[in-house]
């Protein structure tokens, strides 16, 4: 039987396998890549704002 | 290069910190892709491990992000049972001395029996199990605890699939 891809709450398994396969390591360092990016789309949000309130 | 995560779990476990990480750290620690900006610890609060915790904190500069103030943690409040929510220069970090599971407040010793132990960067580290986990946010009950309940426990099915 094929696994899985979505499941029945539209969890993307495929993302869990892949996460899963990670070191702990590797899972935290995500977390970081995350929070950089998470900072520049604020930084880009807030900057348009300023631009479009100006 | 360590990540944030790794990199102050390493200082307080390198201090001799006794702890469990608990929150949203620990399901990512089990395989769970989900993120967060907070890692949220129970210590286990004797006099000479809140010595220890301190003297961490100390060094990576904490002081409560709730207060403008810069004020650092103090013994007393890392004692008690409250929550200490700190910025450190190496990210946030929350100090708890309980936490909710089951309608009870667990502190570190309670905790022990619903916790795993990992290896990070060669290191044992003990993070609250990802059914104890599920269990304190089904309990929780509120809108954005309810919203990674399908990732938790779709992330908890794949790890038994595996034989984990």
């Amino acid at each position: 039987m094929e696994p899985e891809l979505v499941d029945e709450n539209g969890v993307d398994m495929t993302v869990i396998r892949w996460f899963l396969d990670l070191t702990i390591e590797e899972r935290f360092a995500h977390l970081d890549e995350w929070r950089t990016m998470s900072a520049a789309l604020m930084k880009a949000f807030r900057e348009q704002h300023l631009h479009e309130d100006s | 290069m360590s990540s944030t995560f790794t990199k102050t779990l390493e200082l307080l476990i390198d201090g001799g910190v006794e702890l469990v990480v608990v929150g949203m750290a620990s399901a990512i620690a089990q395989g769970a892709p989900l993120t967060t900006m907070d890692l949220d610890i129970v210590h286990r609060r004797t006099p000479e491990n809140v010595e220890r915790l301190l003297k961490v904190l100390t060094a990576i500069d904490a002081v409560y992000r709730t207060d403008r103030r810069g004020i650092p943690p103090g013994r007393e409040a890392l004692l008690g049972a409250g929550h200490q929510l700190l910025r450190t220069r190496v990210g946030i970090v929350d100090c708890l001395g309980t936490m909710a599971l089951g309608g009870v407040d667990l502190g570190y010793e309670d905790l022990l029996a619903r916790s795993i132990s990992l290896r990070l960067d060669g290191r044992e580290i003990l993070v609250l199990s990802l059914e104890a986990y599920i269990e304190a946010k089904r309990g929780a009950g509120r809108p954005k605890d309810l919203a990674v309940l399908p990732t938790l426990e779709a992330t908890l099915r794949e790890i038994r699939a595996r034989g984990g």
